[in-house]
């Protein structure tokens, strides 16, 4: 039970905002959101104190249903600052929502349930009850503007393609289940090394093959990424904001664990397929974001890119990747919840979310602009800030690999191709701040002192991981050893 | 393969086929309920009788009514729009279906013989289940408690009017018996779309 | 035929005899009216409205679909939501009897920590007015 300490406190939480919100008056509202964010502050120091335990080895629970390992409480963090994060933005956010805010802090709270049991699913019953947890939440969230048409397209477009990507997901799981009549990681593991010829089994590898689609289209990796700029334009900026960290962690947390620790043996024949995969959406993202004038749209086509980065972890196939990609997934958080902070406070009183909205900034808000700028070009991977070394790890990881395969040198180099697009686009946004040249509005833009304090602890972390990574990095050193196979057997296969 | 399953089959695909063909909304329902219904007998002939009957209790029953509803709430006027049988989007369709069913097929061609032991089925009881669910499968029982609620929130978020109107800037406001016409039907005007 | 499904040949039959019935009638009425109406067969027009169905005062206007309110919906998604809920509870009691002696605190607190959250829920759409059809 205590290895579930964090998400049930998070449950009794959730809970206690919406029976809050009943005796809550209603201009007092706003003070349940920074409560909420408070007391996930608690709950994340005292992850500090409560699970050192986890540092001599993954403990087991629920019959192996759920595991607390180095990953686990990575992620569990991750998530945690995720949302105190997001629910700082939503404070500001609530003048644009009718609809209760309330609601909106408690289903955040909900969603990040489903992520932290995500990220210490051990089954893949868990897999989906968890992923179905996040889904549904966000179903909401997205059309939480309901007298917004833009956020009920994407409430009901989330729905539509979550749903079909959610059968995929079922339908894969029954077929591994019906070739190895196992649903948990470790057993599935064993099965693997007790009989090789398992994982040339048709049926196996398409129930693997369909989990794939299912987490691929949570991470909006290539074939399923079609659904990501119309929703993430058409959300709620703070929904938004949770859908491109917190979902898509949720995601990678999974594809790591299914790829890594259930069916390692079929992982090490697929490198192909994740090479591919990578590159495809790393070009999709980065030359669909170029036309882009919507601030949200292009920040959905970036977030597609990013998508494609972190696959280039998966595909390198080697420790170095693995660790790589809980460094980028760390600086990405914080990028990406400043831009969204911004973008936020900017468009309060407006309903554009256009690239103009942001002319003159840095005369309205210097504050803001400078997160803004920041964010971009981490994003864009400029030294000395967070997305160059996140960048620079995963290339080397996979230049590391280029040795067993030349493809992966194509990788590379497709990767540096997209990076230098990139450019182009995230310094659009810049000029857009500094550079316009009609600018009429020039009312400075009031922060409030938690939105303030919450964009200077992205600005810090951000350049903390630029500048300073050894700390870091050795944290995801250790946090990805959760994912080594102990089973030599399959290693075999790769050399 | 014996001939109740494939009576089962025939009718249950052809209700899906006409679900999605056919014209008039409610004949669409009335033949997604035929295809909900045709499933849960195939879940009976599998023996599998909790699932048969908890898919007749929630699909035929609620889910249902869910949609007959979902119909009546939106202008059927919306939904007549003239559709190309050939379009872009059918070719693409209909090519990913035949790729998923070529490469199940494959697939199912190309599998050895599953171990002996996975072959025979186990009579799974309702009290079976009961015991699984209350031992091993606890913790994804109570977070779909979670998941319930936050759909119920969800549903009372969207589905509901506004407590007080004057703070709606697009919603009409409605009064009178909730018989009349429902001028808040800008989502369902959506649903209705996709 | 040796699966489960023969014990449920009874419901076949009253399937069977349920659509025989709906059918019965509407062939019945049908060939009702037109052995009431041979003889006027003749002017069609002028004696359309003995064909229409009988309604007191109001002649039927409009489709048969008019539109419900939004009430509707969700009541139907709080019996969906419920109803799921009764099917997890179930299993559950069918088990409960033998589990009480063996494994008692988890199968009670299980299910009272599952039917916590949903009533937290539900105390909520209650206070939200989602029951209340008056205002």
């Amino acid at each position: 039970m205590n290895l579930m300490i964090l998400e049930l406190a998070v449950v009794v939480l959730g809970l206690g905002i919406l029976l809050g919100d009943l005796w809550t008056a209603a201009h007092q509202k706003h003070l349940l959101g920074y409560a909420a964010a408070a007391l996930l502050g608690v709950i994340l120091l005292a992850s500090f104190f409560g699970l050192e335990q986890v540092g001599s080895g993954p403990a087991y629970a629920f019959n192996n249903m759920l595991v607390l390992d180095g990953l686990a409480v990575f992620f569990k963090r991750f998530f945690l600052i995720a949302a105190i994060l997001v629910l700082l933005m939503s404070v500001e956010f609530s003048n644009r929502i009718q609809s209760g805010i309330s609601e909106f802090y408690c289903l955040i709270l909900f969603a990040l349930t489903g992520m932290m049991f995500a990220a210490s699913a051990n089954d893949f019953i868990m897999v989906f009850v968890a992923l179905e947890l996040i889904s549904v939440t966000f179903y909401v969230l997205n059309s939480f503007q309901r007298n917004r048409l833009a956020s009920l397209e994407a409430g009901i477009k989330y729905l539509i393609l979550s749903a079909l990507s959610a059968a995929f997901l079922v339908f894969g799981i029954a077929l591994v289940f019906g070739t190895t009549t196992f649903t948990n990681f470790a057993d599935i593991q064993r099965a693997l090394v007790a009989n090789p010829a398992l994982a040339g089994n048709g049926l196996f590898l398409l129930g693997v093959l369909m989990i794939i689609v299912g987490l691929g289209f949570k991470i909006a990796a290539f074939p399923f990424q079609i659904w990501a700029p119309d929703v993430y334009q058409g959300s709620p900026t703070p929904s938004t904001a949770f859908l491109a960290v917190g979902s898509k962690a949720a995601g990678i947390v999974l594809l790591l664990r299914v790829l890594f620790v259930a069916v390692p043996a079929v992982t090490q024949h697929w490198s192909k397929l994740l090479i591919i995969i990578s590159a495809i959406t790393i070009l999709y993202g980065n030359l669909c974001a170029i036309p882009q004038r919507n601030l949200k749209r292009l920040l959905g086509y970036s977030s597609i890119s990013n998508a494609g980065y972190l696959l280039l972890g998966f595909a390198a196939l080697s420790q170095a990747g693995k660790a790589a990609i809980l460094y980028y997934l760390a600086g990405y958080l914080f990028t990406v919840v400043a831009a969204f902070t911004v973008i936020c406070l900017v468009t309060r009183d407006r309903d554009s979310d256009d690239i103009t909205v942001l002319a003159g900034l840095h005369r309205r808000s210097p504050l803001l602009a400078m997160a803004l700028t920041m964010a971009m070009v981490s994003l864009a991977g400029i030294p000395p800030l967070a997305g160059f070394f996140g960048k620079f790890l995963l290339l080397k990881a996979v230049v590391e690999q280029g040795a067993t395969n030349s493809a992966y040198y194509w990788l590379v180099g497709i990767t540096v191709f997209g990076v230098v697009i990139s450019l182009y686009y995230y310094f659009g946004v810049i000029r857009a701040i500094y550079w316009s040249k009609d600018v009429t509005d020039f009312s400075p833009i009031t922060v409030s002192w938690p939105a303030k304090l919450s964009l200077v602890v992205c600005m810090a972390a951000i350049l903390y991981l630029g500048l300073l990574p050894g700390k870091p990095l050795k944290l995801s050193e250790d946090s990805a050893l959760a994912l080594t196979t102990p089973v030599s057997g399959s290693k075999q296969l790769f050399h | 393969m014996d001939l109740a399953f494939i009576i089962i089959a025939v009718l249950t695909l052809a209700s899906a086929v006409a679900a999605m063909s056919l014209r008039n909304l409610v004949h669409c329902a009335l033949c997604m309920v035929m295809t909900f219904a045709g499933i849960a007998l195939t879940f009976l002939q599998l023996n599998a009788e909790f699932v048969g009957l908890a898919q007749l209790l929630v699909y035929v029953g609620a889910v249902a009514i869910l949609i007959v509803f979902a119909i009546l709430l939106t202008r059927s006027e919306d939904a007549k729009k003239e559709v190309r049988f050939v379009s872009s989007s059918t070719v693409v369709g209909f090519g990913v279906v035949a790729l998923v069913a070529v490469s199940l097929l494959a697939a199912i061609q190309h599998t050895q013989i599953l171990p002996p032991q996975s072959v025979v089925a186990p009579h799974v009881s309702v009290k079976r289940i009961g015991e699984q669910l209350m031992t091993n499968y606890v913790l994804p029982l109570e977070v779909i408690g979670l998941l319930l609620t936050a759909a119920m929130i969800g549903a009372v978020v969207i589905a509901m009017r506004e407590p007080d109107p004057a703070d709606s800037v697009d919603v009409q406001q409605r009064n009178g018996s909730p018989l009349k016409l429902d001028p808040d039907s800008k989502k369902t005007a959506v649903v209705a779309n996709e | 035929m040796d699966s489960q499904l023969t014990q449920y040949i009874p419901i076949l039959i009253l399937l069977l005899v349920a659509i025989g019935a709906a059918a019965g009638m509407l062939i019945a009425s049908v060939a009702l009216g037109r052995w009431a109406n041979r003889g006027r067969l003749q002017n069609r027009a002028k004696n359309q409205n003995i064909n229409t169905p009988y309604e007191c005062g109001m002649i039927a206007v409009g489709e048969g679909n008019t539109r419900l309110s939004v009430k509707f919906y969700l009541v139907a998604m709080l019996f969906i939501l419920f109803d799921i809920e009764v099917v997890f509870m179930y299993p559950w009691a069918v088990v409960y009897r033998d589990m009480l002696k063996t494994n008692g605190p988890v199968i009670l607190g299980s299910m009272v920590s599952f039917l916590g959250i949903l009533f937290i829920g539900y105390i909520y759409a209650l206070k939200k007015k989602a029951f209340d059809w008056k205002s």
